[in-house]
C-alpha cells in the first residue's frame, strides 16, 4: 500500500480515483469507466431510437450529456479522494517544523545533513564523495541543496576543506592524510575536515 | 514574513501594470492584474540576469530602484491616450434560470475547492519535489547566496535550462531576506490562480460567460494540473507563459490590436526564458500569425511581415540574453543531445502515436477530458466549425501535436519524450492541455434558458 511519501511524489500513471490504486489498477479503472460510458450511451440511444423516435433530444446531445455525466462522476470521486489526501496531509504535517517535515520526507539522508551541519562549525568548501549515481538519484542533490551555503558542495571546488562522504563503501579509505575524520554517521557515511596546519 | 511575501508579489504586479499601460493595452481588471503580475516577474528576472551578466550583486535596491525609475519614465512618456482600467466595474446583471444558477453555484464551489486544495497541499509540504531539489530550488538558492552565474555549469544536465523561474524564486527570497523552504512554495499555486482569469476572459471575449466558466471548471478537472500547481516544477510557469501568446495572437487579429501582438511577443520571449521548449514554440506562434493574417481582411505580404516583426522583435530581444549567457558560461547543452534522426522514422510512428494516445486516454492525468473532447468534436454541428475561435484553438492544438509527433519521428527526442507513456510526455502535454477544455467549452451549446 503506498505511503504518504508516495503520494507526494505522484506518479501520473496512477489514476487518482481510489487513493490506494496503483498503476495496473488505475488502467483497469479507466477501462471500466469507458465501458460504463459506452454502455450508457448505447442504452440511452437505443431507448430513444426504439421508443421515442420523435424525441426532441438528439442522440448527439445524449452522447454529450452522458460524456459530461461520466466526467462529473469521475471529478466527484476525485474531489472525495482529494479530501482524504488532504486529511492525511494535515494529520501528518500540520504543527510540524520544517526540519520534522524533511526528516519524514528524506529520512536518513536528511539526518546526515543535520549531522554534517553539526560537525562543520564554520562555512567550508566541500566535496561530495559517494558511490551513488550522481545523475540518477536524488540523494546527492538533497545533500547539495540542504548543505548549501554552510557547506558549499555546489561549487565543486578543486581545493576542498571538507569531505562529505556519503554511502561510500569503506569511506575511511577516501580520506587523504591531510584530512581528519570528525564524525562518523554510519558504516558508509562520515565527514572529514582538512587538518589545521600550525604556523 | 507574510507581509514581505505579499510585497514581493505586489511589486512585480505594479511594474507589469506600468508596462501594460505604457503599451496602452486595455482589458478587464482581473486580466490586467494577472498579466501585470506575469509581466512584472518576467521583467524582474530579466533585469536580475543583466545584473548577473555584468557581475553586479543581486541586492533589493539594485533591482528595485532602477526598475522603478525606468518604468516610471516609460509610463510618463507613453501614458497619453491610454484607456484606464476600471477596477470597480458594475457586476453583470444576473437574470439566471434555475439550471444556470445550479451550474453557477456548482462551478464556483468546485473552483474554490480546487484552489483551496492547491494552496493547502502546497503550503503543508516544503520544497521537496525531484525537480525542486535537483534543479530549480537548488539553483535559486545558489543564486540567492552565491549571486553569480559561474557556478551554474556545475548543475550538469540542468545547467543549460533557462532560469527565469529560478530568478523569480530568488527575487522572493531577496525580499524575504532569507531562504524559506515553505513560503517560497506558494508561488506555484499563485501561478494557477493568475492563469484562471486569463483563460476565463479569453473564452468570454469570443463566446459568453457560461462557456468561459465551463472552460475554467474543465481545466481544473485535470488532476495533473492540480498536482503540478502544488510542486516545484517549471511546468505551471511554462503553461501560463506558453499559452499567453496563443490567446493574444487571436485577440490581436480579432480586435485589430497590434499591442496584443507585441505583448504576445513579450510572453513568447519569456516562455523561452523559462523552458527550452519555449524557443521551439516560436514556430507555432509564427504559423498562428501566418494563419490569422491569411484569415484577416488585410492579407498583403507587407502586412503579414509587419505582424511577424511586431511579434518576433520582442520575443527575440527577451530570449537572446539567456542564450548569450549559455555561450559565455558554457552552460552545458541539453539541446545538443537533440539531433536529426530521419532514418527509421516509420518504425517510430506507431510507438509515438500509441504513446500519445495512451497518455491522453488511459492515464490518470486528464480525467476523461480528451475523450469528452473527442465526443464533442464528433457530435458537433457543422456550423460550430465555422467559428473563428474554434478553428483557431483547434489548429493550435493540432500544431502542438504535430510539433511533438514530428520531434518524436525525426529527431533524437524520441528517446527522451516517448521512452514511456507518462513521465516527460505528460509534462509536455500539460503545457498546452488547457486548449482541450477551452475547445470543449467552445463546442458546447448554450442552453436556451
Amino acid at each position: 500500500m503506498p505511503t504518504l511519501t508516495d503520494f507526494l511524489y505522484y506518479s501520473p500513471n496512477w489514476n487518482y480515483i481510489g487513493v490506494t490504486i496503483g498503476e495496473s489498477g488505475s488502467i483497469i479503472l479507466v477501462y471500466l469507466l469507458y465501458i460504463i460510458l459506452c454502455v450508457a450511451v448505447l442504452i440511452i440511444v437505443g431507448r430513444y431510437s426504439a421508443f421515442n423516435r420523435t424525441a426532441a433530444v438528439s442522440r448527439r446531445k445524449i452522447m454529450r450529456n452522458v460524456a459530461l455525466g461520466i466526467l462529473g462522476t469521475m471529478v466527484l470521486l476525485q474531489v472525495v479522494c482529494q479530501q482524504s489526501f488532504l486529511i492525511k496531509l494535515i494529520k501528518r504535517f500540520s504543527n510540524q517544523t520544517i526540519g520534522q517535515k524533511y526528516k519524514y520526507l528524506f529520512g536518513p539522508t536528511y539526518s546526515y545533513v543535520r549531522f554534517v551541519l553539526n560537525h562543520a562549525h564554520e562555512r567550508c568548501a566541500g566535496k561530495l564523495i559517494t558511490d551513488l549515481n550522481i545523475n540518477g538519484t536524488l540523494e546527492p542533490y538533497i545533500l547539495k541543496y540542504f548543505l548549501y551555503p554552510d557547506v558549499d558542495v555546489l561549487s565543486e571546488t578543486s581545493d576542498p576543506t571538507c569531505l562529505i562522504i556519503f554511502r561510500k563503501a569503506n569511506p575511511e579509505q577516501s580520506v587523504p592524510d591531510n584530512f581528519e575524520i570528525v564524525g562518523k554517521f554510519d558504516a558508509q557515511s562520515l565527514i572529514a575536515l582538512r587538518k589545521k596546519t600550525g604556523i | 514574513m507574510i507581509f514581505l511575501f505579499i510585497i514581493a508579489l505586489v511589486f512585480p504586479a505594479a511594474l507589469g501594470y506600468l508596462l501594460l499601460k505604457s503599451l496602452r493595452f486595455s482589458c478587464s481588471a482581473k486580466t490586467a492584474l494577472s498579466l501585470s503580475f506575469l509581466l512584472g516577474l518576467g521583467v524582474i528576472a530579466l533585469w536580475m540576469l543583466l545584473l548577473l551578466i555584468f557581475h553586479q550583486a543581486l541586492t533589493l535596491s539594485g533591482i528595485v530602484i532602477p526598475l522603478v525609475l525606468l518604468f516610471g519614465i516609460l509610463y510618463v512618456f507613453l501614458r497619453r491616450n491610454y484607456s484606464p482600467i476600471c477596477f470597480f466595474q458594475s457586476p453583470p446583471a444576473f437574470n439566471l434560470s434555475v439550471r444556470q444558477r445550479i451550474f453557477l453555484y456548482g462551478a464556483v464551489f468546485f473552483i474554490a475547492h480546487q484552489l483551496y486544495f492547491v494552496f493547502l497541499a502546497a503550503g503543508l509540504t516544503p520544497i521537496a519535489s525531484w525537480d525542486g531539489i535537483y534543479a530549480i530550488a537548488v539553483k535559486s538558492k545558489y543564486l540567492f547566496y552565491g549571486g553569480q552565474l559561474e557556478g551554474l555549469k556545475n548543475f550538469y544536465i540542468t545547467s543549460s535550462y533557462p532560469i527565469q523561474m529560478e530568478l523569480d524564486v530568488t527575487w522572493l527570497a531577496l525580499v524575504l531576506n532569507q531562504w524559506d523552504d515553505q513560503l517560497l512554495k506558494y508561488i506555484f499555486p499563485i501561478f494557477l490562480l493568475a492563469y484562471l482569469p486569463l483563460q476565463y476572459d479569453f473564452v468570454k471575449d469570443f463566446s459568453d460567460r457560461s462557456k468561459a466558466l465551463l472552460s475554467v471548471v474543465l481545466v481544473l478537472c485535470s488532476y495533473f494540473l492540480i498536482y503540478h500547481s502544488t510542486i516545484e516544477y517549471r511546468s505551471i510557469f511554462f503553461l501560463v507563459y506558453n499559452l499567453m501568446p496563443v490567446f493574444l495572437i487571436f485577440r490581436a487579429f480579432q480586435r485589430n490590436e497590434p499591442t496584443s501582438l507585441i505583448l504576445a511577443g513579450i510572453f513568447a520571449g519569456l516562455s523561452a526564458f523559462i523552458k527550452l521548449e519555449g524557443t521551439g514554440h516560436f514556430l507555432i506562434y509564427v504559423l498562428l500569425i501566418l494563419y490569422t493574417t491569411l484569415k484577416s481582411e488585410n492579407r498583403s505580404i507587407k502586412a503579414g511581415l509587419l505582424c511577424q516583426v511586431k511579434f518576433l522583435v520582442p520575443a527575440l530581444l527577451i530570449s537572446v540574453p539567456f542564450w548569450l549567457v549559455k555561450n559565455m558560461y558554457h552552460l552545458g547543452s541539453f539541446e545538443g543531445r537533440l539531433g536529426l534522426q530521419i532514418t527509421g522514422f516509420t518504425d517510430r510512428l506507431i510507438p509515438v502515436l500509441s504513446t500519445i494516445l495512451q497518455n491522453l486516454f488511459l492515464s490518470g492525468n486528464w480525467s476523461i477530458l480528451w475523450f469528452v473532447l473527442l465526443i464533442f468534436v464528433l457530435t458537433a454541428q457543422k456550423a460550430s466549425f465555422r467559428s473563428p475561435a474554434i478553428q483557431y484553438i483547434g489548429l493550435t492544438l493540432l500544431l502542438y501535436f504535430a510539433l511533438y509527433i514530428g520531434l518524436g519521428l525525426f529527431t533524437t527526442t524520441f528517446s527522451i519524450l516517448y521512452y514511456d507513456p507518462y513521465t516527460n510526455l505528460s509534462r509536455t502535454i500539460l503545457h498546452f492541455f488547457p486548449l482541450c477544455p477551452i475547445l470543449i467549452a467552445l463546442l458546447s451549446e448554450r442552453n436556451k434558458d
